[in-house]
């Protein structure tokens, strides 16, 4: 279960990004602002033309000049709405960048097992929706507020010289307008989220039944879902209405004193026209400045949505980089490409659900030594195979490498040592051919006769032959699907391919037909030969070849030595295989 | 387009609200622009009286004014009301009617919709719809309505300003946001291929993490993932300008129009063909007409996702159910034998068939191990038997029946399949079990979960077996969903069971406590169980090999 996310990250998260930002944020910003207050250079020029128009008897020549200035004004209206949008595109894909890179980097510290903690599916969904769930506050909200800043103040410092009047109903309306937004903004904002979050989880029942739809016709229950899909569908519908309606109660509250106050000035400047106490230009030009005041207040509004997703993206994202990482690499180097031996030393490893996978374990492995381990799931197998590739760090004890401590030796160097065969070996989207060299140039230097070679050593050179395309067959997600033991002898090949001197095999516990088992075997006797193995077997055969096996339970090693000494006893060893015999197999 | 005329058809019992909504969105609009040109004539002529020192009938003018900015407020509220509550309770009928079509076709017309992503992009298809009215169609119909309006307006008064007018809002506020929207559609289709290929990247790399570590292959795959994203961002950046320059056009075009009308207005009120408080409503005529518009870049933008999301929805309204019921269907019989006759499957699109002249006699009461490597046909037996599919050639009986004779809902009382990767719905325990069994007693629950090796685990949880489960819960590891799909299964008392892979994810002592138990309940009743693990124990297995008419049995 995933701990509740520390809210501390997300302004801490949130100011590193602004500081990524920053350059084209304040472009954004800028232009924006700008662009608001071209509209006071637009009301100016356009009063004065009709000014001169209707009432000084001004003809088309007369007015080119501010008409001319107008075209220009607007062009350049234009052209900082295009920058302040480009600008606020590269403040957010600043962010999704940095934001892409961490996280990357984040998962590769963690390494695989710590990763398994959450799919997959989930991991890759907050890199790509959850990053890009961050862009709206940089994209709308920022320029949005700039505007929101500049406009009003700037549209009440021209309008006060003016006209009293005018002024004095626009400022009066600010405050009311400011307390209207925090009210129906920052309170409902609390409400807001919750009702979100209400909304996530209705969206999430419908998804629910959908993915069970499968099931339920299985069980001949459908019909009981169909009325369940309906109530949560309707409920949705009524939720999602609930939040709107309060956003559109805050727009109403909005709107409702911008119109009122453009009522206002318009019977206000009017009257006092007609009284003789104001000039056309003047009131005019307050006339048309009253909705550019209001302009950006109502936008904000629109705009708040975007801030609360991108906060609560960022919120997901602070939550996966809050994950525990490995420590950071060692710095000596394992210059060698002999096998290595390995020593635990009273080693024991608690997983963070405090399950204890190893408990004073001690084993030495010596250089070229092949040895077996066997014990029931949960004895401690796979956790001895993260440990060695640095995947899990002992919470006591430690684990030596030819006599110098894992965790001084240079990381990446030391996995290049690692020949890893999991049972189920991953196979990456890309060719045959990729999948093997993983672009790593051949030992040899003539690929041709390096991907002949480990072909044939992998025993997949019969299978790979028989491909449409031979070597260039995609594999992997969306390429052909090879069977569990083609996949094995691919794996097998990526080892052959330049391989490491210390082999992690854990053995497939999977129904292998004869001929695939054995073509697995013999590879890996040919992998093996000058290399130190632990295999983590499953089949009775494999533990025979064993120079040693080793028996675990409940993280210690409860018996050592070589099997055909510990079958004879009547430990543990010797009561594995008697029950196995009844079967035939281990 | 057929798409939307489909939808408009499928929600016609509401068209009447939708009709409203359109309406009062269309006042509202009216009344914004009747606000500024009446506002604006309104102080141009109390100027013109003032000068002249005559008066003016200024209660008309200042109680339309008024009237205007009651209307345009409680109209716009009005009309996100009435639109979003009409739109909303379309769409949950659409999703339950969608969902009920859905259920014909289930499970294994939906084979391709298992996965969670494609359950969230139904969901997210069918929410799309919304737009359709909300920010298509409506927004749309106003905008061309209140242009049409205001352009006649205007030319009442100076046909050479209307002409301009309709120009300007021709070309700002429909040609250039089409073509822009049309230009950004490719960039949209490369933004949507190059997300899938970085979400394959990533899935890619973490499943191979450990691979990648020890190959030394890291920094390349990092630097070809950011390479993607970058792509990625590039295309979307296209996709920004080409929205911005719409949007940019269409502010551009409402300001030469201003222009354009004081130049001709200035002509025309020289030569007296125009008052000078009518130029004024013009003017702002014009500039608040432009409003109506200003949602229209984005309704084209938005309109190619709309249409295949609208596209994706009728395609799987469409799907024909694999297997139906029969018209007049016989009843169960007596004995539960099952014999397979020369069957033969073959998945679609796939080169070799799965199953080829398959025989089998499975007496009631025979437990059978089926066992196999993946790929080999195991999970398509088990489909063909609760009939989620049909053979494409020979026959399966139940006590002599063929299956297709049997009514679906009979059969599968009869024979209850556990799939591979069952799904355990956000509810309680005790709601999950009772799925199919819904007066099963607590005691009945308790049993069976002991029977699954689940008492333990269930009695640890907070709230006993009223602990709620799923993404809002606690979460069940593969091993525990699937033994709670057991326990499920067996609250019906089904007289043939059929687990595929039940062991997965369980350790082996817990593998084998589990099929003793589930065998010793299942005594002389059928069991099925398929495995690919190396180590189920049964006195019958059957050996599925490839090619898979090969069957070796002991």
């Amino acid at each position: 279960m995933t701990e509740t996310p520390a809210r501390s990250d997300v302004p801490e998260l949130l100011r590193s990004l602004r500081r990524v930002a920053r350059p084209a944020t304040v472009g954004a910003v800028t232009a924006a602002a700008f662009h608001g207050l071209l509209a006071v250079a637009v009301a100016h020029l356009l009063a004065g033309a009709v000014d001169a128009v209707v009432f000084r008897g001004a003809d088309v020549a007369a007015v080119a000049a501010p008409l001319l200035l107008l075209a220009g004004v607007a062009l350049l209206r234009a052209g900082a709405a295009m920058a302040s949008d480009r600008f606020a595109f590269a403040a957010g894909a600043a962010v999704r960048r940095d934001l892409f890179a961490h996280l990357f980097d984040h998962a590769v510290a963690a390494g695989p097992v710590r990763l398994a903690t959450r799919p997959t599916g989930e991991r890759a969904a907050v890199m790509i929706e959850a990053v890009a769930g961050a862009e709206p506050y940089w994209r709308q909200w920022l320029p949005s507020a700039a505007r929101v800043t500049v406009v009003p103040l700037a549209v009440l410092a021209v309008v006060a010289p003016v006209d009293r009047l005018g002024f004095a109903i626009l400022a009066a309306s600010l405050p009311l307008l400011v307390w209207a937004m925090i009210l129906v903004g920052k309170g409902a904002e609390v409400a807001h989220r919750r009702q979100w979050a209400s909304l996530a989880r209705l969206g999430g029942d419908l998804l629910d039944q959908i993915r069970g739809l499968g099931d339920l016709a299985r069980l001949g229950a459908s019909g009981r879902a169909l009325a369940s899909v309906h109530a949560a569908a309707v409920a949705f519908g009524r939720e999602t209405m609930a939040v709107l309606r309060l956003a559109f109660l805050s727009a109403l509250v909005l709107e409702f004193f911008a119109t009122v106050s453009i009522a206002a000035i318009a019977l206000a400047v009017g009257f006092r026209l007609m009284w003789g106490e104001l000039d056309f230009a003047t009131g005019f030009f307050v006339l048309l400045l009253a909705p550019e005041f209001y302009a950006p207040l109502r936008d904000l509004g629109v705009r708040r949505h975007a801030r609360i997703e991108s906060l609560t993206a960022l919120g997901s994202i602070a939550e996966m980089l809050a994950e525990p990482v490995g420590a950071p690499s060692g710095t000596r180097r394992r210059n060698t490409e002999a096998p290595p031996a390995l020593r635990f030393e009273g080693v024991r490893v608690v997983h963070a659900d405090g399950r204890v996978a190893l408990d004073h374990l001690d084993l030495e492995v010596a250089a070229g030594e092949h040895v077996a381990i066997v014990g029931a799931s949960g004895a401690g197998k796979s956790t001895l195979f993260a440990l060695v590739a640095g995947f899990v760090e002992p919470n006591h004890g430690r684990v030596l490498v030819d006599g110098v401590p894992l965790d001084e030796l240079d990381r990446d160097l030391w996995l290049r040592n690692l020949v890893h065969l999991p049972q189920t070996p991953h196979l990456f989207e890309g060719t045959i051919a990729d999948n093997v060299a993983m672009g790593r140039p051949p030992i040899g230097g003539d690929a041709e006769v390096a991907f002949a070679a480990v072909l044939r050593d992998a025993g997949a050179d019969a299978f790979v032959g028989r491909l449409p395309e031979g070597r260039d067959t995609p594999v992997g997600e969306r390429g052909v699907g090879l069977s569990g033991g083609e996949a094995q002898r691919l794996a097998l090949a990526r080892a052959f391919w330049t391989a490491g001197s210390l082999v992690l095999f854990d053995e497939p516990t999977s129904h292998l037909d004869a001929e695939t088992e054995r073509l697995v075997g013999e590879a890996i006797a040919r992998l093996g030969v000058g290399r130190t193995v632990l295999t983590i077997a499953h089949r009775l055969a494999t533990v025979a070849t064993a120079d040693r096996v080793v028996v675990l339970d409940r993280g210690r090693v409860v018996e050592a030595g070589r099997p055909a000494d510990l079958a004879a006893t009547d430990g543990h060893w010797a009561r594995m295989l008697a029950t196995a015999g009844e079967e035939g197999r281990a | 387009m057929s798409d939307l005329l489909r939808l408009l058809r499928l929600w016609r019992g509401a068209t009447g609200w939708l009709l409203v909504a359109f309406v009062v969105s269309t006042v509202a609009t009216f009344a914004n622009i009747a606000l500024m040109a009446v506002a604006g004539w309104f102080i141009t002529a109390m100027a013109a009286a003032g000068l002249a020192g005559t008066s003016l009938n200024y209660f008309t003018p200042s109680a339309l004014i008024r009237a205007a900015a009651i209307v345009r407020t409680g109209g716009r509220w009005l009309d996100r009301v009435i639109g979003h509550e009409a739109t909303f309770r379309l769409i949950a009928r659409t999703r339950t009617d969608l969902f009920a079509r859905l259920e014909r076709i289930a499970p294994a017309g939906l084979d391709d919709l298992r996965s969670g992503e494609a359950a969230a992009r139904l969901k997210g298809d069918v929410d799309r719809l919304e737009a359709v009215h909300l920010r298509f169609l409506t927004p749309l119909a106003v905008a061309v309505l209140t242009g049409a309006v205001a352009i006649a307006v205007i030319a009442r008064h100076d046909a050479a300003i209307g002409l301009a007018a309709a120009i300007a809002l021709a070309f700002g506020g429909v040609a250039v946001p089409l073509a822009t929207a049309r230009a950004a559609r490719r960039p949209g289709r490369e933004t949507a291929r190059l997300s899938a290929e970085l979400r394959r990247g990533i899935v890619d790399d973490l499943g191979g993490l450990a691979t990648l570590a020890t190959t030394g292959a890291l920094a390349n795959r990092r630097a070809e993932r950011e390479d993607t994203f970058a792509a990625l961002l590039a295309e979307e950046e296209r996709v920004a300008v080409h929205a911005a320059t719409g949007q940019a056009a269409l502010g551009l075009s409402g300001d030469l129009l201003t222009i354009a009308v004081v130049a001709l207005g200035a002509a025309s009120l020289s030569a007296g063909a125009l008052a000078g408080p009518d130029l004024t409503l013009v003017l702002l005529l014009g500039q608040a007409s432009f409003e109506a518009f200003a949602p229209i870049p984005a309704a084209f933008a938005g309109a190619a996702a709309m249409f295949a999301s609208l596209r994706r929805v009728f395609a799987l309204w469409d799907r024909e159910p694999p297997v139906v019921d029969p018209p007049s269907p016989r009843p169960l019989p007596e004995r539960f034998d099952l014999s397979f006759e020369r069957v033969s499957f073959t998945h679609a699109g796939a080169p070799r068939p799965t199953l080829r002249d398959f025989d089998l006699e499975l007496p009631e009461g025979r437990h059978l191990v089926v066992v196999g490597s993946s790929g080999v046909g195991k999970s398509t037996l088990v489909d063909l038997l609760s009939r989620a599919r049909d053979p494409d050639a020979g026959r399966i009986r139940l006590g002599g029946v063929p299956l297709p004779e049997l009514s679906l809902e009979d059969l599968r009382s009869a024979i209850v399949v556990v799939p591979q990767n069952p799904h355990v719905f956000s509810a309680t325990i005790a709601a999950n079990l009772r799925l199919a069994a819904p007066a099963a007693s607590d005691r009945d629950l308790w049993e069976v979960l002991a029977t699954v090796a689940l008492e333990e685990t269930v009695a640890r949880m907070p709230d006993g077996l009223l602990t709620f489960t799923g993404a809002e819960g606690v979460t069940l590891s593969g091993g525990e969903a699937r033994r709670l799909a057991v326990a499920r299964a067996l609250l019906l008392h089904p007289r043939v069971l059929v687990l595929d892979e039940p062991t997965e994810g369980l350790d082996d002592d817990t593998a084998h406590r589990l099929l003793a138990a589930v065998a010793a309940r299942m005594a002389a009743r059928t069991l099925v169980i398929v495995s690919h693990r190396i180590d189920v124990r049964s006195p019958h297995r059957l050996e599925l090999m490839q090619p898979s008419d090969v069957v070796r049995t002991r």
